[in-house]
């Protein structure tokens, strides 16, 4: 069976496998074109050096020594990214030093070439590679930024996938689970375990801040009467109806439970007794208006009855149920169909 | 008409001869105009034939132009440097055990232009006096000074000779020099044949007195930025020069 963190953790390591197996990639791409880059470079660089020392070969040999230097500079002017050169005869002389005044340490190359001739000269230059770089920076973002996309893309769409076959479904059955834990089968209410945790926070919320809170224990009159005579579906169908018509009168925040066999609890936060009578008063006119069930033309009419009573400073649930409770009896002995409260 | 031999590019010639020729132009009162002669021997003609008026000259195309035309009349010649003189170098490398003229039996030797006064004509001269010419394993001729200075730096050439400026600008690149050459009268300005004699004291006055104006070292500077003055010259001045060319004419080199 998944779990949903199982799934959350699942979904987190894939992004993270993802992530470090697309640097990896893009670290291997990007160091094999600045390699591939870079030789590219350095042929076409060689190209230029033979031709140079093609140039100075032929200037020599026809003692055109004057020619080199000016060549040189010529070569440098026309080529941006030589940086230095430096051509030395066999005897040690320096035919030319060119050197730009800006240093960079990294991103450059330096190639030799021996001019062969009737004087030898040995020819070093020093080229500037920071183009390169620049192209590989730019080749970086633009795969960083590709990446970024189908990670996004691909995270996106894993997460609807998990959401509609793996968590959604898990989801449901939890709350089929809970639902199973907290609501009475039959009338799809509260159950008395649920009324209570409801009621008990209920409680303490109008304690703390000091508000009134109000009970009702509403009891269907004559109920085995009933399931006796009609049968215990006619008793189910009346316990469903009576929940109906109760929801419909109180408000979203009301607890409204099954405490058990016929009897109800509704939990009235905010209202004291007087408001409370009003709501009372409304559902056991509303149940008493319900048509009656009829058998041997004998009339069994649905009636409650309902114990009412307010929260007092230094009461809990449980006093305050009993309360009620006490109240109901009042209530059924006073004959049915009527609410008992403490009028003070 | 003045005219300049082709020794620069001539928009350069232009930009360092106009000063002096709107000088000319105001002293003389009369319309004095620049003209670059296409070569070294259009120019020689052209003095010798007497088409133009003024010529800038050197020593060598003065004493053959001289001697082709005895009426040529000397105006002016350059100070450089405070003298009215100068010489050339013989040079070899730093490093080189060549110490004297005489050290250079069996070694190479290079010349620049075979017309050129410094890096040909006077050194060769004193080499051949002093029998050395005979005893070079080669010698070659290279097209201008600097190619002899690299030349012998490069280490294709033993020793050579080169005019002094050129010698300036490589010595801390590794020259030395053997010897100085004899000296010779520098640059100068001549009058051909065409013009009259009365005009031709003009002209020289204008041009002797020409430090005494008040932007005149400013023009005689921007024929060449070395030149001090402008100083009287006559003919016997390039005597020694005539003399070394006689010699190697004689040689038949």
């Amino acid at each position: 069976m998944f779990k949903r963190a199982n799934i959350n953790s699942a979904y987190w390591i894939i992004f993270l496998f993802l992530i470090i197996s697309l640097s990896a990639v893009t670290f291997y791409f990007i160091e094999h074109q600045r390699e591939l880059l870079t030789e590219l470079e350095k042929n076409s660089l060689k190209n230029e050096l033979e031709i140079a020392a093609e140039f100075i070969r032929e200037d020599i040999t026809a003692e055109r020594y004057q020619h080199i230097e000016p060549f040189f500079q010529l070569w440098a002017h026309k080529n941006h990214k030589i940086l230095n050169i430096k051509a030395i005869a066999n005897n040690g002389f320096v035919l030319t030093e060119h050197s730009t005044s800006t240093k960079i340490s990294t991103h450059t190359i330096k190639l030799d070439k021996e001019v062969e001739g009737p004087i030898g000269v040995s020819l070093e230059v020093e080229f500037d590679l920071r183009e390169i770089e620049k192209e590989i920076n730019s080749l970086t973002m633009l795969v960083i930024f590709s990446n970024i996309g189908f990670i996004t893309l691909f995270m996106i769409l894993l997460w609807i996938i998990a959401q509609h076959y793996l968590v959604k479904p898990l989801r449901d059955s939890e709350d089929k689970y809970i639902g199973l834990a907290t609501k009475d089968p039959l009338t799809k209410i509260n159950n008395r375990r649920a009324f209570d945790d409801q009621t008990l926070h209920e409680i303490s919320h109008c304690k703390r801040h000091s508000r009134p809170l109000s009970m009702l224990i509403i009891d269907l009159d004559h109920f085995k009467r009933i399931n006796d005579t009609f049968g215990h579906h006619v008793g189910d169908y009346i316990l469903q109806l009576v929940t109906t018509e109760i929801n419909m009168i109180i408000r979203d925040t009301d607890v409204f439970g099954r405490l058990g066999g016929e009897e109800f609890g509704v939990c009235l936060p905010e209202l004291t007794t007087k408001a409370a009578l009003l709501t009372a008063e409304r559902i056991r006119q509303r149940i008493e208006s319900l048509p009656s069930l009829e058998s041997n033309n004998i009339k069994y009419p649905i009636t409650v009855s309902i114990g009412l009573c307010e929260l007092t400073n230094n009461e809990d649930a449980t006093t305050l149920l009993q309360r009620c409770d006490s109240l109901l009896y009042e209530a059924k002995g006073a004959g049915r169909n009527c609410i008992k409260f403490h009028d003070e | 008409m003045l005219a300049v031999h082709p020794y620069l590019p001539a928009l350069e010639l232009q930009k360092r001869f106009t000063p002096l020729v709107e000088h000319l132009s105001t002293t003389l009162g009369r319309d004095v105009t620049l003209t670059i002669s296409p070569s070294y021997e259009e120019h020689l003609n052209r003095i010798t034939q007497g088409e133009i008026d003024i010529a800038y000259i050197g020593p060598a195309s003065f004493v053959q132009a001289y001697q082709k035309q005895p009426e040529l009349e000397t105006l002016a010649k350059l100070e450089v440097n405070g003298s009215p003189f100068f010489h050339g170098k013989i040079i070899t490398k730093s490093d080189s055990n060549i110490r004297q003229l005489s050290d250079l039996s069996g070694k190479s030797f290079a010349f620049g232009n075979k017309n050129s006064t410094m890096s040909h004509l006077v050194p060769r001269y004193e080499l051949e006096q002093q029998g050395i010419m005979n005893k070079l394993s080669s010698f070659n001729y290279l097209d201008g000074h600097k190619n002899v200075a690299l030349g012998v730096l490069i280490g294709k050439y033993d020793a050579g000779a080169i005019k002094e400026g050129v010698f300036l600008k490589y010595q801390n690149k590794g020259l030395r020099l053997i010897q100085n050459t004899e000296t010779i009268s520098e640059h100068l300005f001549i009058s051909t044949q065409r013009v009259p004699a009365a005009i031709s004291i003009e002209i020289k006055d204008s041009l002797l007195k020409i430090t005494q104006h008040s932007n005149g070292l400013k023009i005689i500077k921007s024929i060449k930025p070395t030149v001090t003055n402008l100083v009287s010259v006559k003919p016997s001045d390039y005597s020694n020069l005539k003399k070394i060319m006689q010699k190697l004419n004689n040689l038949d080199y």
